[in-house]
């Protein structure tokens, strides 16, 4: 059982990682506001770290609510489940 | 029914499940601090402020932005100043405790946007420098001086003994004598190019200086609102024309980023052709989506184009600058509801951090947070001359 609630929260760990991670970075290097006015001429780094606090950012805020709802719905079937 | 189908529907009812809470919660946990920037709480407009002075007392210059244009870097130095210095002036005029200690800061933001290195752009642009050819009527540099104008107006709406008090009234009587000479009633940002938006600022800067004097513009400013609405106010949607020609002709479309930042500016001269712009802005452009507040850049069935430096970035239809700039129509308007989804939008998108020492939204840079102060912050200048609208927002998916 607490091998497969583990199992459960890992992708949803990783990705509140991935946020809070990139958004420290962003804090560092305001790297989302430098590709915002500087666009093509922004480094390789910057990029990589203003994709992994959008994507971060709107996985957590807007697709983590959602998510949590589907492993509770599925979980309470998968415990009703015989066997 | 059999084991397999009943699999199927657990699964569907799951994703469903997702759709549901991206649907019904997201929104809602971005929307908390809503209702207090719509009461203008002093709390976390001081938060916002302590953050945006942290950039002002910081040895700003053009190299701190990275547009890849000189002119674009310079402009956004100076608007920094400037949203700055107005959102110190709002929140002094709501909250006069704090008028002694928004006034400094407001002062350091009107002393950067004097500096001649802030200057440079326009002066760059103008082949001369506004300050030194005010007894002009060549070189407009509509732009400079009117939203320098505005803020100075402003300080004087605050402090009758303002240091900025001769300044502000060369810049008006040159921005008035610039209008009465030009044929559209417009005035170039740079030589050869017009936008009704930065003339919103110029006239309400006017309409601003007024209140701070007593002085009377009203004939101007009047015939100007006239003009504004028969020839720069597209007839279809109610919007403002983003550029027109140097004889004003429409250069771009109606817009959603002029049109939200120009009924702001225009509020400080008439509070009633805001609203108009605003029940427009609100009717054409305004959209819901997952519940947060978006203003499109461009109107349905329009060619929309790529959007430029001054809409910011467009996804799916909304300009970033439009959703933000609505902020202020909003909150000037009494609209409430959308105020609050449009909150959620910039606290998502926005992504605020608070630290000791202020407020910082992480995707908004200096001039990002100046703005948002500004338009956070943003209030009739008459208290009761505002008018709650109906919320007429459509929903989309």
């Amino acid at each position: 059982m607490r091998r497969r609630v583990f199992a459960l929260l890992i992708p949803y760990l990783a990705l509140i990682g991935l946020y809070w991670g990139s958004r420290a970075l962003v804090i560092e290097t305001r790297a989302v506001e430098v590709i915002l006015s500087a666009g093509a001429s922004a480094s390789a780094f910057t990029y990589l770290v203003a994709l992994m606090f959008v994507v971060g950012r709107l996985g957590v805020a807007l697709v983590l609510p959602g998510l949590i709802c589907r492993s509770i719905w599925l979980e309470y079937w998968a415990a009703k489940r015989p066997g | 029914m059999s084991d397999r189908l009943k699999q199927v529907i657990i699964r569907g009812v799951g994703w469903l499940l997702v759709v549901a809470g991206m649907w019904l919660i997201p929104h809602r946990v971005c929307m908390r601090e809503a209702s207090r920037w719509y009461a203008g709480e002093p709390e976390l407009q001081g938060r916002l402020a302590s953050g945006v002075e942290e950039w002002i007392d910081g040895s700003m210059s053009s190299s701190d932005f990275n547009t890849g244009s000189d002119l674009f870097d310079g402009e956004w130095l100076f608007g920094t100043y400037m949203m700055a210095g107005l959102g110190y002036g709002q929140m002094a005029l709501e909250h006069p405790e704090t008028r002694d200690d928004s006034l400094k800061v407001m002062e350091r933001c009107i002393d950067g946007m004097l500096l001649k290195s802030t200057r440079d752009f326009d002066t760059l642009s103008w082949g001369d420098d506004a300050l030194s050819s005010l007894s002009s009527v060549r070189a407009h540099h509509g732009a400079y001086l009117g939203y320098m104008n505005i803020v100075l107006s402003m300080h004087r709406l605050l402090d009758t003994e303002s240091r900025f008090a001769k300044l502000n009234d060369e810049i008006t009587e040159s921005l008035c004598r610039r209008i009465r000479a030009s044929p559209t009633l417009l005035l170039a940002t740079y030589p050869t190019q017009v936008f009704p938006v930065d003339n919103c600022a110029v006239v309400g800067s006017i309409g601003l200086y007024d209140r701070a004097t007593g002085d009377d513009h009203r004939e101007l400013l009047s015939q100007w609102v006239d003009r504004c609405k028969s020839r720069y106010v597209d007839r279809e949607t109610g919007l403002l024309i983003q550029r027109v020609s140097l004889s004003g002709k429409p250069y771009d479309q109606p817009r959603g980023s002029g049109t939200a930042l120009g009924l702001y500016f225009i509020s400080f001269a008439d509070i009633d052709f805001s609203r108009e712009l605003y029940s427009s802005l609100k009717s054409e452009l305004a959209t819901t989506c997952l519940g947060f507040g978006g203003v499109r850049e461009y109107p349905r069935g329009r060619n929309a184009g790529m959007g430029d430096i001054d809409s910011g970035p467009i996804v799916f239809g909304f300009g970033f600058s439009a959703t933000g700039f609505a902020l202020a129509g909003a909150r000037l308007h009494g609209d409430r509801d959308y105020h609050r989804r449009l909150v959620a939008s910039a606290h998502l998108v926005g992504d605020p951090h608070d630290r000791a020492s202020g407020r910082v939204y992480l995707s908004g840079g200096p001039v990002g947070n100046a703005l948002l102060f500004a338009l956070l912050t943003a209030r009739p200048i008459d208290e009761g001359m505002t008018l709650p609208v109906e919320p007429t927002s459509r929903e989309v998916f």
